[in-house]
């Protein structure tokens, strides 16, 4: 409770300092607006529908392609640590695969699945695999010896190995995994959206850029920042919350 | 002629093309305690994972199906609570296992902690939970790597009292390695000696009522320690 004061005051003072440099003119207000005028653009965004409906939009396409990708990254990560055949054939695959940007993919998903939801949900799913496929692999790997010691000698099937075993002992790799993906989702979905979209924050701070309105681009950016803090948070209180086990 | 529970012939263990043994000769028979001593890298351990299968070996082993195993360090699963835990041993899923688990925290004093998580526990509390894991499956054979090597010498006597009420209710085999000369005194029919490469020889425990531990302070026990140290 203390730290989490401590992390308010800070960001008050911050906001109150920025208000302050712009009272006295130490900054453009065109190129840089004051923390005032961006709570009354939000609030305008707000109550006329767009910044939730471009929230809803984002969110929704970050959601799908983070369930799908982690499913995809979690059961290929299991393969590769528990089968040498497949990690020495698509394992190594993966391995070239997520040597090219995820970026650098999006040009061509946009040829291969259309301009539409499609193309934004592959790449995003995309960025968001390797990293926890790679995580969930080595998390296996790094599993302590006596433990699969104990689930030979009592003999435990492979599924009861995967969910008592395998799953469970490779979670701190897998969590860390998820959350690079969450950073790399993030970014995945502000490139989709500012390339080619009509809706979402991304597309919201494009056209903003195009019409000079720094005071609406830096809103999306800052709406950008705070979801991300966010999904980061939640994700590390449920995690204490449905694994105590790890956090000691 | 009583036949062996675990029959072990001209066993080869080689590690890197460095060999542990040759030609290891050894009997373990039904319802015996039996301690492995020797010098560190003698191969104590190496015999207990070649038996459990879990390192490659030349020759034979005919054991039991049902064995099981308590390691040195702690081995419960930091992710399964101390039920979940125990119920791990249980292969198969039937209605009663829980009521068995129950039954056994019962024993072992520890029903109060059933929902804990192991980094919640003592030592001393988790290698009761590993002495209940290992006899909750009834087995024929269980096997013993240094259990009580991190213990203080009373919670140390506590779980020896635990483990010898087990093994009289269950009339199992055990085979455990250990530094400790008391405890394979106070445990152990059968005092086996390894010393590299080749089984150097054996000793029959002479005191009957071991769970009196007070025999460690009589004349008898003191001799027959010296007498072990001296054959190490």
């Amino acid at each position: 409770m203390k730290n989490f004061l401590i992390t308010i005051i800070f960001f008050i003072f911050l906001i109150f300092l920025w208000q302050v440099f712009f009272i006295f003119s130490f900054i453009n207000p065109v190129l840089f607006p004051s923390p005032w005028d961006l709570l009354k653009i939000f609030y305008q965004n707000l109550f006329s529908g767009q910044i939730i409906n471009d929230f809803f939009i984002s969110m929704i396409r970050i959601l799908v392609s983070l369930i799908i990708g982690s499913l995809l990254g979690i059961v290929m990560g299991l393969l590769s640590g528990l089968i040498n055949l497949f990690q020495e054939t698509f394992g190594k695959l993966f391995d070239f695969l997520r040597s090219i940007p995820p970026v650098a993919m999006l040009p061509i998903f946009i040829i291969w699945f259309g301009i539409g939801e499609l193309s934004k949900i592959v790449v995003i799913t995309w960025g968001v695999f390797f990293p926890i496929w790679i995580n969930t692999f080595e998390g296996i790997k790094n599993i302590d010896l006596n433990y699969c010691k104990v689930a030979q000698i009592f003999k435990l099937n492979i599924f009861q190995k995967i969910k008592l075993l395998f799953l469970p002992g490779a979670l701190p790799f897998i969590i860390t995994g998820i959350r690079n993906a969450i950073a790399m989702a993030y970014i995945l979905m502000f490139v989709a959206e500012f390339i080619g979209a009509s809706s979402g924050l991304g597309y919201r701070i494009a056209e903003s850029h195009l019409v000079f309105r720094v005071d609406k681009m830096m809103l999306g950016l800052l709406i950008l920042g705070f979801l991300g803090f966010i999904t980061d948070f939640i994700f590390k209180k449920s995690i204490s919350k449905f694994f105590p086990w790890l956090s000691k | 002629m009583i036949d062996p529970l675990v029959c072990i012939n001209n066993l080869d263990i080689n590690y890197n093309g460095i060999s542990v043994f040759q030609k290891l000769n050894l009997n373990i028979y039904s319802n015996e305690i039996v301690a492995l001593m020797g010098r560190s890298g003698c191969g104590k351990t190496s015999l207990l994972n070649a038996v459990a299968n879990f390192i490659p070996y030349q020759g034979t082993i005919q054991k039991p199906d049902n064995i099981s195993m308590i390691f040195q360090d702690d081995t419960l699963y930091p992710w399964l609570n101390v039920a979940q835990n125990i119920k791990l041993a249980l292969r198969s899923n039937h209605k009663n296992n829980l009521l068995l688990v129950n039954e056994y925290l019962e024993i072992i004093n520890l029903k109060t902690f059933k929902k804990k998580y192991p980094f919640e526990l003592s030592g001393g509390q988790k290698q009761r939970i590993s002495v209940a894991r290992a006899f909750i499956n009834n087995p024929d054979l269980v096997l013993m790597d240094e259990p009580f090597s991190a213990l203080d010498v009373f919670t140390k006597e506590e779980i020896q009292n635990w483990l010898y009420n087990f093994w009289q209710d269950y009339q199992t085999s055990v085979v455990f390695v250990t530094h400790d000369i008391e405890e394979a005194i106070l445990l152990a029919d059968r005092i086996i000696f390894l010393s590299s490469k080749y089984f150097l020889q054996e000793i029959k425990n002479p005191f009957s009522n071991r769970k009196d531990f007070n025999i460690k302070y009589s004349k008898k026990f003191l001799d027959f320690k010296k007498n072990i140290r001296n054959i190490i």
